[in-house]
């Protein structure tokens, strides 16, 4: 008898691990620990549709751990270009003028070579514990929804509403707001893989909510997690040659 | 003529050479059409102006080339001109490289747009022989120091004999972004000492001097804010040189998704000016421009423009 109350206790106790809700300090680990890389490089193309058509424009993309990160344009009307991120700084090199432009701040929330993803939406550090108070605001059969306040003024998106994907904990969608709550730009990644233990949303699209129509489909073509990358890449001398 | 010909020629060769033959190497450019309207002295008149940049380029990890022809035809006459044949190379050292540059290109110091006193070839391009070398880094505190010394060899008959160099000191701070020191020794012996200094203070700024160390008089300063407030921006550049001071203040805004709005006002001794001027695209690639000035003795001059990028 007694051996069969405590098999049921154990069987209870498991089943209630394995089904309990997860806690906001859970899931964000989980997510964190999805986008904690001692580097990363992506090949990836951005096809940009606007009221003019289409364009398409490849890039090569480098990440540190620390979230230093150099946007190479490999292909396209702006190839050549290069856009350097390194903490709240961004240099842009011009090939024509063989010219490093540093912009500050506010600038992060410019258009990325006149896609709808900003210079942050691209670069920096992907987490967001240290940036936000974050609240699970919504548990859904197959994600969490988190509701995001910056902490400081200085956050390009002062208010974000985030659904991750409960197998993968990867972000399907996001709704990126200002200080007022106003929705700026919205994300839907699909496509997930899984490459080296990690998961990647190959496919985003991404759009300026401020414009009348069009949008921009990101589109990972090559992912390698961990390369060795020389801290000599995010640099101002290496963006220009 | 025959000289910088040939010179011309072995470069581009060489340029082909290195990236394999045309097939490797990346072709894009530009083609830009104007109009101007200009009213002078109570008479109207009209010129009208073409241009076309191409551009060549190869580029690996450890070997980089570049090959710009300009041409450009106006009513009175044709120019062409070949303003960038370089090669690059870059070899490891630590963790860095120590990059070797060759050829003809613009000297890239001190920063700015108008104004540039910390470059002593501010839009001009030279036959460089140039290396850049990494002296200490240490990229946890975001402290790196470069040291870049170039020389220009009298390949061409415009150019003389020059040489110098700059110390970059990085510090990745906001306040401090990089400081720059260094001088060129001109081909009379006379050396010109340059500064520059780079951060952000609310706005984006950048201060610059050269002055010659055997005459204080020659002394000039140029300085530069920037920001952006999203869709409006503002800048703000001014320099001093013989005794002279000039400002320029620019702001562009968006209106909607395309269209630029852009205003800009001159100020300086020898004369002023005022402009306004829009941008639309068109379709991708090609710009439309608009822009009016009107200067100090009621002159003005309407500029229509086209202008097409194109890349392979």
């Amino acid at each position: 008898m007694k051996k069969k109350i405590f098999t049921i206790i154990i069987t209870l106790v498991v089943s209630f691990s394995i089904f309990a809700s997860l806690s906001v300090d859970e899931i964000v680990d989980k997510y964190e620990a999805n986008q904690k890389f001692e580097s990363l490089v992506t090949e990836a193309k951005i096809e940009i549709t606007d009221r003019l058509g289409v364009s398409i424009q490849n890039v090569l993309v480098s990440k540190n751990k620390v979230g230093d990160t150099l946007i190479e344009i490999t292909s396209g009307p702006d190839r050549g270009q290069k856009v350097l991120r390194r903490d709240e700084s961004i240099y842009l090199y011009y090939p024509d003028a063989d010219q490093v432009i540093r912009l500050q701040g506010t600038a992060l929330k410019d258009s990325f070579m006149g896609s709808d993803f900003s210079y942050e939406d691209l670069s920096g550090d992907d987490t967001i514990r240290g940036s936000y108070d974050i609240e699970l605001k919504e548990e859904l059969d197959s994600s969490y929804v988190l509701s995001l306040t910056a902490k400081t003024r200085q956050i390009a998106y002062q208010k974000e509403e985030l659904i991750i994907d409960k197998k993968t904990f990867v972000c399907t969608k996001a709704i990126l707001m200002g200080t007022n709550g106003r929705a700026l730009r919205s994300m839907e990644s699909s496509d997930i893989k899984e490459i080296n233990g990690y998961y990647f949303a190959m496919k985003t699209v991404m759009t300026d909510l401020l414009k009348k129509e069009g949008n921009t489909v990101f589109e990972l073509e090559e992912v390698e997690v961990n390369p060795f990358l020389s801290p000599s890449l995010f640099t101002k001398e290496n963006l220009s040659w | 003529m025959v000289r910088e010909r040939k010179l011309i020629f072995i470069i581009v060769l060489l340029l082909i050479s290195i990236g394999g033959g045309f097939c490797s190497m990346n072709l894009s450019g530009k083609e830009g059409l104007s109009l101007s309207e200009i009213y002078y002295n109570g008479n109207w008149s009209t010129t009208s102006d073409a241009n076309l940049t191409f551009n060549l380029d190869y580029n690996t990890a450890g070997v980089k080339s570049y090959f710009q022809y300009d041409l450009s035809i106006s009513e009175k006459e044709y120019e062409d001109n070949l303003s960038k044949a370089y090669i690059k190379f870059r070899l490891p050292f630590g963790e860095n490289y120590i990059t070797f540059n060759a050829g003809k290109t613009n000297l890239s110091w001190g920063g700015g747009f108008a104004f540039n006193a910390g470059n002593p070839y501010f839009n001009k391009y030279l036959t460089i022989l140039s290396a850049y070398i990494p002296l200490s880094l240490n990229f946890d505190n975001g402290h790196l120091i470069y040291f870049e010394s170039f020389v220009t060899p009298p390949l061409l008959k415009s150019e003389t004999f020059t040489g110098g160099g700059r110390m970059i000191f990085e510090f990745g701070k906001v306040l401090v972004d990089s400081f720059e020191i260094g001088g060129v020794l001109g081909e009379t012996g006379d050396f010109t000492f340059y500064g520059g200094l780079n951060g952000n203070l609310y706005f984006d700024y950048g201060l610059y001097t050269n002055f010659s160390l055997f005459s204080f008089e020659d002394v000039e300063f140029s300085g530069y804010v920037l920001k952006y407030f999203g869709k409006f921006n503002f800048m703000a550049e001014g320099n001093y040189e013989n005794d002279l001071i000039s400002l320029i203040l620019t702001g562009g805004y968006q209106i909607g998704e395309k269209l630029g709005l852009s205003c800009e006002v001159f100020l300086a001794k020898v004369g002023s000016y005022t402009a306004l001027g829009l941008s639309y695209p068109i379709i991708q690639g090609l710009n439309a421009k608009v822009k009016l000035m009107r200067d100090t003795l009621n002159n003005y001059t309407v500029v229509f423009n086209l202008e097409h990028s194109f890349s392979q």
